[in-house]
């Protein structure tokens, strides 16, 4: 689900001479600022949006649903930032309101996922065994599936609606966390530390709640930002297909399969919807990469 | 090497066991019955008994689950409800367009994600590196469906270079066949050439800077043969499985390409199929599918050890 999380360590294994060393010292510390900016700047429009969407009903202009059938389809204005759509409703409130739907359903999605997937993976880990080949196999046929194809099959079987997408989309992400925390549990298990907690007769539960999940905490967190971004853009897939929110429900994915009736008369109207799950996703995106760089002690070590 | 090898092959027996039952409980698990809906809300009970009969749909779950299987292994993947067609019928119809959109989006990506990640990971850091690590980011952000959108609006609709949507098939010439899918094939290809690029450009810096590259260019071979012959040649193996992994993702995003371009390929087939409750069409279909993932990785795993013979035995289920 997020390929990005395993690109091999970029110049891992790079002897530099000594001549070229301080050239590349100046370029990591370059490297390091400029990511910790993008890392600052993703935050920043991932709060923004999050601040946009609770106070929605404060900045929004309209109401959502409020039509006003004169200005139908209006480019954008003083008056409509963004333009109308095809019954007058403000672009730009609907847009905010939407936030709050595609941010909740993709949290949910992805928190369901890294719980359930975590815990999955994290004993498995430790324990071994026939429950960890049995998990293994159930994982990899959940691999074989294309995410949009699983999660479709899924919301046929729940039927069509946001609830479902959720479902969806945390069953389709669930195989990642599993794997990842599966390999961070047994790279760790058989450390040093992990044996003195085990010795001085520390419960199983406590050794990996308490002594072992801190220090595999890092790539799991940057699992669930880099899954955020997938789970928005998947959220509002499944939308634009008609599988999740349904209409008039402001949603971003469905308002960009409504806009596309009206790419002719008014193209600013499929361009702002799109444009809202791009910025989100970035920004998401930004965040996932600026903490795999501080989290991942492979990247960070260098 | 070759228990390796046959290993890998048998292990994707019990996962393609496992694939056909998630997707014979899916079919069963679907709401609604399909005999009640083919015969009409208003029909009688007897007939829709009879219909259920008919199609064994009283039967036990398992029972039901090993003559779908048994009937599967022959090709036998049913028929849709409505058009009566059977299923094999429908998927080779459609496959021809997917294919084809596969196969050109891939191109579409390769084309832009090998020369972009080599010129990044030559020369690390330059304008070029920048621009296209950016391009990169942004291409892995944006939505597909939108991407395709504003194609239409920009190529069709304002400049009315390409047709919006639909798909001429090869039969009627090649240009407009390729005309018809162009525009769905970048905004499908897209995605994947982001992917290709990040690993081409890690996977070039890595080799760029072992010890027989080193050598390589110690011995005054020019920076082209270095770059061709002894970089490339490496940093292309781990590619290899990142194509396999891409499949996957293309053959998804034919489902939201197809749609936005209203191509009739396997992606609107299974999307329709789930909106109708054909639900056969449906299992059909994403067995299919789900069946060709597994085999390509597998094929990219044979492929693997030939390409690179330092790959040797131990590698489990989960290192892969």
């Amino acid at each position: 689900m997020t390929p990005a999380t395993t690109v091999p360590a970029e110049g891992h294994g790079v002897a530099s001479p000594p001549a070229r060393s301080r050239v590349a010292g100046r370029r990591r510390a370059l490297r390091w600022l400029t990511r910790r900016w993008l890392l600052s700047v993703g935050l920043a429009a991932v709060v923004a949006l999050c601040l946009a969407a609770v106070c929605a009903g404060l900045l929004a202009a309209y109401p959502p649903d409020a039509q006003h059938m004169s200005v139908t389809l209006a480019p954008p204005s003083a008056a409509h930032l963004l333009g109308t759509d095809e019954y007058g409703r403000d672009v730009l409130s609907r847009l905010l309101f939407g936030a709050r739907l595609t941010l909740l359903a993709s949290s949910a999605a992805v928190l369901l996922a890294a719980v359930v997937g975590s815990a999955l993976g994290l004993t498995t880990g430790f324990f071994g065994g026939v429950y960890d080949s049995l998990a293994g196999r159930v994982m990899d046929v959940l691999f074989s599936f294309p995410v949009l194809l699983l999660g479709i099959a899924m919301v046929a079987v729940l039927g069509p609606g946001e609830p479902s997408v959720v479902l969806a989309i945390a069953v389709a992400s669930l195989p990642t966390f599993a794997r990842v925390s599966r390999a961070a549990m047994i790279a760790e298990r058989e450390r040093e530390y992990v044996i003195a907690a085990h010795a001085i007769g520390a419960p199983v539960p406590h050794v990996i709640v308490r002594t072992l999940l801190p220090n595999l905490i890092g790539p799991l967190i940057v699992l669930v930002s880099l899954g955020f971004a997938y789970a928005v853009l998947y959220e509002a897939s499944f939308s634009f297909l008609g599988l999740g929110a349904q209409p008039p429900t402001p949603e971003w994915g469905v308002m960009l399969s409504s806009a596309r009736s009206y790419l002719f008369q008014a193209p600013w109207y499929a361009f702002f919807p799109g444009a809202a799950i791009f910025v989100l996703v970035f920004s998401l995106n930004l965040v996932g990469d600026g903490l795999r760089d501080l989290l991942d002690p492979r990247r960070t070590t260098r | 090497m070759t228990r390796y090898l046959v290993w890998r092959a048998v292990s994707v027996i019990p996962t393609l066991i496992g694939v056909s039952i998630l997707v014979f409980l899916v079919t069963y698990f679907i709401p609604g019955d399909p005999a009640q809906i083919m015969a009409g809300s208003d029909a009688s009970p007897d007939i829709v008994a009879s219909l259920r009969h008919q199609w064994g749909l009283d039967r036990p779950i398992y029972v039901r689950y090993v003559v779908w299987a048994a009937q599967a292994l022959r090709g036998n993947l049913g028929e849709s409800y409505f058009s009566h067609l059977t299923v094999l019928q429908l998927v080779s119809r459609a496959s021809a367009v997917t294919v084809e959109l596969a196969a050109l989006s891939l191109a579409v990506a390769v084309a832009i994600a090998v020369p972009a990640g080599i010129v990044s990971a030559v020369r690390p850091g330059s304008w070029f590196d920048l621009t296209a690590t950016a391009l990169g980011f942004g291409g892995l952000s944006i939505p597909g469906f939108w991407l395709g959108i504003m194609l239409i609006y920009v190529f069709s609709v304002y400049l009315r270079w390409l047709p919006a949507g639909g798909f001429t098939p090869l039969s009627s010439g090649l240009v407009p066949n390729l005309r018809s899918l162009i525009l769905p094939a970048v905004a499908l290809g897209t995605f994947a050439s982001t992917q290709f690029m990040r690993y081409l450009r890690a996977s070039m810096l890595e080799v760029l800077g072992a010890d027989f590259t080193r050598t390589a260019r110690a011995k005054g071979l020019t920076e082209l043969v270095v770059l061709v012959r002894h970089a490339m040649r490496n940093a292309l193996i781990p590619f290899v499985t990142v194509l396999g992994v891409q499949m996957g993702y293309l053959l998804g995003g034919t489902v939201i390409t197809e749609s936005v371009f209203a191509l009739p390929g396997i992606g609107r087939l299974v999307l329709n199929a789930i909106l109708n409750r054909d639900y056969q069409v449906a299992a059909g279909i994403i067995l299919l599918i789900a069946t060709a993932f597994v085999l390509v990785n597998l094929a990219v795993d044979l492929l693997y050890p030939v390409l690179d013979p330092r790959v040797r035995l131990g590698r489990g289920t989960f290192s892969r």
